[in-house]
């Protein structure tokens, strides 16, 4: 073969492993359940304790951690996870039988973790918040990880020692990662006292493996109730606009959960770099995803993307 | 506790006092280990006090082999914190082999230079997605990473405050570059976030912890971009911060010797310790002078 055939040859065997790996098949389709709830007010722990039931998330006895996206706080957007829904879904997980449910975030940006919370109104939604809550930034550590070149990760022990950890993301979309979701949540809790703010770190390694590394990490214990009830469009996760989308998405598999959202945004998961960088820890394939609850296709929104973003759009209708 | 606790300064005190661990290190929050952080400003808080000693004690046995400290012990890598320990040895004017050895390692771990834009992203921008300046280099959280607001002013207080290097070129080189670079991060609103004040063609706000550090590595310079800078932090605190926010703006007010409507600050069992030796280093009669370069009353 002449060099041009070996390079044909190598793209073409490049292109197959592409495809192989896109066409993974899996044990089972990963249930992820989509539930309409219109606004924080009213009985949403019910709603959520459904959802929760019917994506198969498993919580007698456990000693959970619920990990809500907490990054600054302002009053013309909606950056936070609502603390009604981690109200909601602490109550919910309670009444299935929990054996505790704490809640940690280590903020990427603001230094002051119980202020910002004060802020963002988690003191006046959550009844004794303030002895459930863990500063993930300056908690205990252990070693639970490598960043490769960058030196070991280390994680809080309150999040390490959970039976369950809960990723409660804010549906939104990212200027840097495209969409911030189940997984994306997770640079919360690398904690800042040994990263700083921001976890720099975590961008120089590569936001989309970084993703990716704290996927890996945790996501045999660790499950997600996104809210989606008020979300954020274009410019997320800070400067974007509110965006009502009335939804709650569960589910125990983080991939099949985070490209359910994308999809409920309009956004093709499997063009996603994070999402597609994980596929070897669950499916974005909608073959693979058993939906229940609402079906996504017809709670689509698309969600406004930023230019640099915009070939993300989902061609489907 | 006791009946002195009405007092928030005495409170603070109180709380910051029985933080203290065995080893004379200081954990974030009650019953935690002893870390670096909370451990040097938990010292310059109670500079004078034998504790501030036991403390310092602490921190020297932390320093690793390559001259920096860690955050954690356990981690055994070198970070940020090596500013602040550097900083109480020059204060406690402790110029010893330590010192040396943390100096040397500041300034041999600058920030990495920020990313030359691409000949792509300078096509399809029409600026860059993060403005400022890359070539001013700051400090960085940890070693080989991009230079924040936070690590930058706490080394640029350290350095100036080293007296035996104060007629070193090389080091007033770095101050130089530091204080460049804290006033390229400044916010359109004359404060500071963490550092970055611009991303994608939108304005960031400012924070008001991250105007106070800003200033506070500014103190005893003026000019337009520090009036600015103070006027954004009165903004600050006119919303009533709380905790760490209102702790370092008084310690920055005080230091640009602004008056202000002061307020003690409030804490609680559940105060993080930095936060408690903050708030006493910015009492008006507490150590922020030592911090500035002067001498405690």
């Amino acid at each position: 073969m002449n060099r041009r055939q070996w390079l044909v040859a190598g793209i073409g065997a490049a292109g197959a492993a592409c495809v192989k790996r896109q066409t993974r098949p899996w044990s089972r389709r990963e249930p992820v359940f989509v539930l309409k709830a219109a606004s924080y007010g009213g009985e949403l722990a019910g709603p959520i304790r459904r959802a929760i039931q019917e994506a198969g998330i498993a919580v007698r006895g456990k000693r959970v951690l619920l990990k809500p996206n907490l990054v600054e706080f302002s009053r013309a957007t909606a950056i936070n996870t609502h603390p009604l829904f981690v109200a909601a879904v602490r109550e919910a997980l309670l009444s299935l039988g929990a054996a505790q449910v704490l809640i940690g975030e280590g903020p990427g940006h603001r230094r002051d973790t119980w202020v910002l919370a004060e802020e963002a109104g988690y003191f006046d939604a959550i009844p004794r918040f303030e002895n459930l809550f863990v500063d993930l930034n300056r908690d205990e550590v252990t070693e639970a990880g490598s960043l490769d070149e960058w030196g070991p990760l280390w994680a809080p022990k309150s999040l390490w020692e959970a039976d369950l950890i809960v990723s409660l993301p804010k549906l939104k979309t990212h200027h840097w990662a495209g969409v911030t979701l189940s997984m994306k949540n997770l640079f919360g809790t690398v904690p800042g006292s040994l990263y700083g703010w921001p976890k720099n770190v975590l961008h120089l390694y590569g936001i989309d493996r970084a993703i990716v590394k704290l996927a890996e990490t945790y996501a045999r214990r660790t499950v997600a109730i996104v809210d989606g009830i008020t979300g954020m469009e274009g410019n997320g996760p800070i400067q974007g606009k509110p965006r009502q989308a009335g939804i709650v998405v569960a589910g125990t598999n983080l991939v099949a959960v985070d490209a359910t959202c994308c999809r409920l945004m309009g956004i093709d998961p499997s063009l996603v770099p994070s999402l597609s960088m994980a596929q070897h820890l669950g499916p974005v394939e909608p073959e693979w995803i058993e939906q229940r609850g609402e079906k996504p296709e017809t709670l689509r929104q698309d969600f406004a993307l930023m230019p640099m973003w915009a070939w993300l759009r989902s061609r489907k209708s | 506790m006791n009946q002195a606790s009405a007092n928030p300064a005495a409170q603070a005190l109180d709380l910051l006092l029985a933080r203290q661990n065995p080893d004379g290190g200081f954990g974030h929050a009650a019953g935690q280990s002893s870390w670096v952080e909370p451990t040097a400003w938990a010292a310059l808080a109670l500079h004078g006090r034998p504790q501030a000693s036991r403390a310092m004690a602490w921190l020297a046995g932390q320093q690793m082999p390559g001259g920096g400290w860690p955050a954690h012990p356990q981690t055994q890598r070198e970070s940020w914190v090596t500013s602040l320990v550097v900083l109480l040895k020059c204060i406690r004017g402790e110029f010893d082999e330590g010192w040396q050895r943390g100096m040397h390692w500041l300034l041999g771990h600058p920030a990495r230079p920020g990313p030359t834009p691409s000949w792509l992203d300078r096509l399809l921008r029409r600026e860059p997605a993060v403005v400022q300046d890359h070539q001013l280099l700051g400090w960085p959280w940890t070693p080989g990473t991009s230079g924040w607001i936070e690590p930058t002013v706490h080394a640029v207080r350290a350095l100036q405050l080293c007296r035996p290097a104060a007629g070193n070129p090389a080091v007033q080189e770095r101050i130089g570059h530091g204080i460049r670079m804290i006033l390229d991060r400044q916010c359109r609103d004359g404060g500071w976030n963490y550092g970055n004040k611009r991303v994608l063609g939108e304005d960031l706000e400012s924070f008001p912890e991250c105007t106070a550090l800003a200033l506070i590595g500014l103190a005893g310079r003026g000019g337009p971009p520090v009036e600015r800078g103070i006027a954004c932090a009165f903004q600050h605190w006119s919303r009533q911060p709380r905790g760490l926010a209102q702790a370092l703006l008084r310690i920055a007010f005080r230091m640009h010797g602004a008056a202000f409507d002061d307020r003690p600050v409030r804490v609680t069992a559940r105060t993080e310790t930095s936060v408690l030796a903050l708030a006493l280093i910015g009492e008006p009669q507490g150590t922020w002078k030592l911090w500035q370069g002067g001498n405690a009353s």
